[in-house]
């Protein structure tokens, strides 16, 4: 059932479907390090609902990408929480590869992305965030900024991070 | 990754939104309106007790504890819509830096566990006195058997509800609190 909208709901909605779709990236990029399959729509919702109540409250104190940032990874971390202690979520659950997707060297290609997908998942929600954040491109002041931290600290951080994550995927990579 | 289209998600999104926040509106109007409603109750008993006790002392003085249970209640119930209306306003924003955004979170679950935990203070006091007062009355006379036998049960039945309630929620606090603490324990590593 449609109900009447007033200017100002219309023009919110509006401005939130514009911001919504040039950032979709962003939200996909965070839902996607923390969720996947039916986890990860789920979140991605949670993270469309939590913008929609931020953003009128951009004050343009931070670039628009950072705000949605934050208020992504906000959202994330609270959801993974949120989910029931004890029980294993979808996400802990690989998703199948099919062998026959493509040409081999896509296949590779997948595969060494679902490798990588599957070891940020294991890493502590901080680790993932930052190397999230670092490869959407981010430079360190702004991985500073949403996530709080200084920028010679995401600097060290970071270089850990990135040394547990390899230690992760080599450890994959015997054990297969 | 998505197979949807942007149409189909966009109305998907609002559907959620509309449900969401008719949930969130009445939670918001039940508990302001349950708040409400036990802030009036205890002062209208309050009110009631004091002026009985103003008009006929004397067969009314096992009625004094109750007036304290009462006047602790009302006290408590406003220290208690003041916590919440902080609250709303801290988790407002969305947008914080990680870092802050955890610990707002953390102050957050140190003030719902203040307010459970004012609540069982407040049950553990007021339950007992307000018993006694209906013990009392039984006792010179101002309230017969079955009367007081009903005073008693409405006595009883908040503090099982309060205790019972909140006693979970103070645990599942404790729970949530031990998960965020460990989260921030990563930044303030080093």
């Amino acid at each position: 059932m449609k109900t009447p909208t007033s200017p100002t709901a219309g023009r919110r909605d509006d401005d939130f479907s514009a911001c919504a779709d040039r950032h979709r990236r962003i939200l996909l990029g965070i839902a996607h390090g923390f969720a996947q399959g039916a986890d990860r729509d789920d979140l991605l919702q949670e993270m469309l609902l939590a913008l929609w109540h931020a953003l009128p409250g951009f004050a343009g104190e931070a670039a628009l990408s950072t705000f949605i940032y934050r208020v992504a990874l906000n959202t994330a971390l609270g959801w993974k929480r949120s989910l029931r202690a004890g029980t294993v979520g979808l996400d802990a659950i690989a998703e199948p590869q099919d062998p026959a997707a493509g040409p081999p060297t896509v296949l590779a290609l997948e595969q060494r992305d679902h490798a990588l997908q599957q070891a940020l998942r294991r890493l502590s929600p901080l680790d993932r965030s930052l190397l999230l954040l670092q490869l959407d491109g981010l430079p360190y002041r702004d991985i500073a900024d949403v996530l709080g931290l200084s920028e010679s600290n995401v600097g060290s951080r970071l270089t850990r991070a990135r040394q547990r994550l390899a230690t992760l995927i080599e450890g994959d990579h015997h054990a297969d | 990754m998505q197979t949807e289209s942007p149409r189909s998600r966009h109305d998907e999104l609002r559907s959620a939104l509309a449900v969401s926040q008719r949930r969130r509106r009445r939670h918001a109007r039940l508990q302001v309106a349950l708040y409400t409603v036990f802030s009036l109750m205890t002062l209208a008993g309050a009110w009631v007790v004091a002026r009985a006790l103003l008009l006929q002392p004397a067969s009314l003085a096992g009625a004094w504890p109750a007036l304290l249970a009462q006047v602790g209640g009302a006290a408590a119930l406003v220290v208690l819509w003041r916590w919440q209306r902080r609250r709303l306003v801290a988790l407002a924003d969305r947008a914080l830096p990680v870092r802050e955004a955890l610990q707002r979170q953390l102050d957050d679950l140190a003030l719902q566990r203040r307010q459970s935990r004012l609540l069982l203070a407040l049950a553990a006091v007021a339950v007992p006195a307000l018993l006694l007062a209906v013990i009392l009355q039984l006792r010179d006379g101002s309230l017969d058997g079955a009367a007081a036998a009903s005073l008693a049960l409405l006595c009883l039945l908040p503090g099982i509800v309060i205790g019972g309630v909140h006693g979970s929620r103070l645990q599942r606090v404790g729970r949530q609190t031990a998960a965020l603490e460990s989260l921030r324990s990563e930044f303030d590593a080093d």
